[in-house]
Parts: C-alpha cells; structure tokens; sequence
C-alpha cells in the first residue's frame, strides 16, 4: 500500500479521472432528478394537445352531423310551408273545403306570389332555425363540454351543396399546460357537406304552375302535359270553384331512410275555362 | 504488480473499477424514470385509434347517406351492416348510450373505447361508442 501511495503519477491520473466521472455523474443526477419531478407521466402536455384535438374533431363531426339532419328537415318542413318560411301575402284563410289543413295560396287572383322569392333563402331560415337548435342541445349536453356559438356561422346554400364558414375560431384552454405561448388550442368549427337541397325544384314548380294557370285545358289535362323530371305532380279539388290543393313530390331527395319524400304543398286559385257561346 | 514494482496498472484498474461502480449506481437510479415512461406507452396505442370512429360514422350506406345518418334515425341493422362491412376483418364493439347494438363475432382483446356525440331527429344526443 505504501508503494501504491508512492507512485504519485499512476495515482494522481487514475484518481483524477475518477474525481472528474464522479462531478459528471453528481451534475447530472441533480440535473435528471428536478426534471423527473415533473414528469410523474412523461409528455402530459403533448397528451394535451392530442385530447384538444379530439375534442375538437369531436365537435367537428356533430356539426357536420347536424348540418346534415337540419338540411333534411328543412327539406320536408319547406315543403309542408309551401316553399315558404313565413308567412305571405297570397295566404288566406286556411280552411278550404273538404281540406281541413293551412296551406300556402301560391296566387291571388292576378298575383304570382311564387314569383320574386328566393326560395334559397327560404330554405336557410329553416335550416338556420335547426341548426342553432341542435348547437344549443349540445351546449347544453354536459358531455360534450365544449361552447359552439350557434350565430357564428354564415351560410351558402346550393343544390348540392350547403357550407357554414365560421366568423370566429373555438379557443379550448390548456388546464395546466406550462408552455405560455400555447395555452389554447383554437379550431374554426367551418363545415361544407354534399347534401341535395332540392330547392332548385321549387324553381322548376314555380315555371310550371305558370304553364298551368297560362292553360286553357282542364286541370288534370294542364298537369299531365308538364315535364318536369324528378318531380310528380298530384292535385286534388277543393269543394270551393278555382281552388286546387297540389302535393309535388321530391323524387331526388332521398336523405331519410322509411319515410316518403318530401312534398311541395301549396295551393293555386285558377277559376275554369269559361265556355263559349 | 509488475517486475520493477510499477502499480500504474494496478490503480487504472482500480480507476476503472470506481468509475464502473458509479456508472451502475447511476443505471440503477435512473430505473425510475422508466417506470414513469410506461404510462406515455399505454396512452399512445390508444392516439392513432382516435380518428376511427369518424372515419366509420362518415362512411357511405348509400348514394345520400351515412352511418351516421343511419344512427340518428335509428336504423340501426343498417348501420350495422354497413361498419361490419367497412371494418371486415377488424374486432370491435359498436354501442349507442351504453347500449351494444353492433360487434364482429369475435370481441376486441385489448379495446380502446373511443366515444362520439350524435344528434338524432327526435332532438337529443346519444353517446356512439366503438370498441376497437
């Protein structure tokens, strides 16, 4: 032992190594043990950020879900109004004969209410009305844990198309996220879905009943000259002289399962042919 | 020791022995941090499961409509048909507010459960939950 001691070159260079790896190895222990503090799960903010972005595709999919079963009710509750959303000039009383429903009159007399409306339009107060009631079921549903705005939307409609562009983005804030400059995870809630409207037939229905109040034939004689593919015409006679209730059926709509298509309900005021002397 | 009683060899030796020593002590005690990082393994075989189920309820039963059109009208042979069609050889469980309507004949080992919120046409909200 006294001669290992002695030997000052052999000890100082293997002693000094050990001195240096030992620092090393102290430096990196304290430097490892604060940061393994905070790690009780590794990558809890990435985990974050990844459940973030489910919940916003989540919510994503219900949109687009719901924008697809409001466009398919708007579909049959327009069809029941008429092509109308609100009330109109040409309406009357509802009672007409034997038909004890409200329908919508399409003409009065000389006026063409059908004429100048955009039925467009008429479709998106509907859908609008649908859409936004959903949006607030889902708000309100303690699952989903999440605010869409339901007036944050502007719309374009389309025969096959129908987009809802969002004005402002959903902000989903981190709860203990400890990078600042992310504390949010933000989404535009936007949707666009290929979806047939139908409303380009109310377009066409409309072109028609102007054949039809121009025809000096019977009723069901004008009705069996149209040609309008994709639709079927069925009329019946009110009790009242003039007064036809028409149902025009939807043939390209097919967004429900069993149910039948939608219809066009409205009425028209065509007082028959005067015979000649 | 050597001939002419050099002990450089001898304390290298023991220099390399030391600094084994610490290299063990330090593999031991950074064992720890593996037991942490069993938990990010788990949650991640879950992550690339996640986009699945929109996946499944966007897919087309017919020309017009989706699985999920399917669900909120509660057609739901018609869904069924479809994902078990879409999934083929894949085990999973399909289940609408708790209840099991839709599954492969064989059920998933090792299932993540990944949940959905739908709307249905009678204005409510039902829970879809795929088991894959």
């Amino acid at each position: 032992m006294r001669r290992l001691l002695r030997n000052k070159k052999g000890f100082n260079w293997a002693f000094l190594m050990l001195g240096v790896v030992l620092i090393c190895l102290v430096y990196l222990f304290f430097q490892l043990n604060s940061k393994l503090a905070s790690l009780s799960i590794i990558g809890p903010n990435q985990m974050q950020v990844i459940s973030a972005k489910k919940q916003s595709s989540d919510a994503l999919f219900y949109i687009d879900q719901t924008s697809r079963l409001s466009a398919c009710n708007a579909i049959y509750d327009l069809g029941e109004k008429g092509g109308f959303a609100s009330q109109i000039a040409c309406n009357k009383p509802p009672f007409i004969g034997v038909i004890d429903a409200p329908h919508t009159y399409w003409n009065a007399k000389d006026e063409k209410c059908y004429e100048n409306i955009n039925f467009y339009n008429e479709f998106e107060k509907l859908f609008k009305q649908h859409f936004i009631n959903y949006l607030r079921i889902y708000n309100a549903f303690p699952a989903a844990n999440m605010d869409i705005d339901p007036f944050n939307y502007e719309f374009m409609i389309t025969d096959d198309l129908i987009v809802g562009s969002a004005i402002k983005n959903v902000e989903i804030p981190f709860a203990s996220l400890n990078i600042a400059a992310l504390s949010k995870y933000s989404f535009k809630p936007s949707f666009a879905i290929d979806f047939k409207t139908g409303v380009n037939d109310y377009f066409k229905t409309g072109e028609a009943v102007d054949k039809l109040l121009d025809c000096d034939k019977p009723m069901a004689q004008c009705v069996k000259d149209l040609n309008t593919p994709g639709l079927s015409w069925h009329f019946t006679q009110s009790s009242m002289p003039g007064i036809y209730l028409f149902e025009v059926t939807q043939n390209s709509i097919n967004c429900r399962f069993a149910e039948a298509k939608p219809k066009i309900k409205f009425v028209l005021q065509k007082m028959p042919p005067v015979p000649g002397p | 020791m050597n001939k002419k009683g050099d002990m450089r060899p001898a304390l290298y030796l023991f220099g390399i022995i030391g600094i084994g020593f610490l290299f063990i002590l330090f593999y031991i005690w950074q064992g720890a941090a593996y037991e942490a990082g069993k938990e990010i393994i788990i949650l991640s075989e879950d992550v690339h499961k996640y986009p699945m189920l929109t996946k499944l309820l966007n897919y087309d039963v017919d020309a017009d409509k989706t699985i999920g059109d399917a669900i909120v009208y509660d057609e739901l042979s018609r869904a069924c048909e479809t994902a078990k069609k879409m999934l083929d050889k894949e085990k999973f469980i399909l289940s609408l507010n708790g209840v099991d309507f839709c599954s492969s004949e064989k059920g998933p080992e090792k299932p993540a459960k990944i949940k959905a919120l739908i709307p249905t046409k009678d204005n409510k909200i039902k829970e879809v939950v795929l088991e894959i």
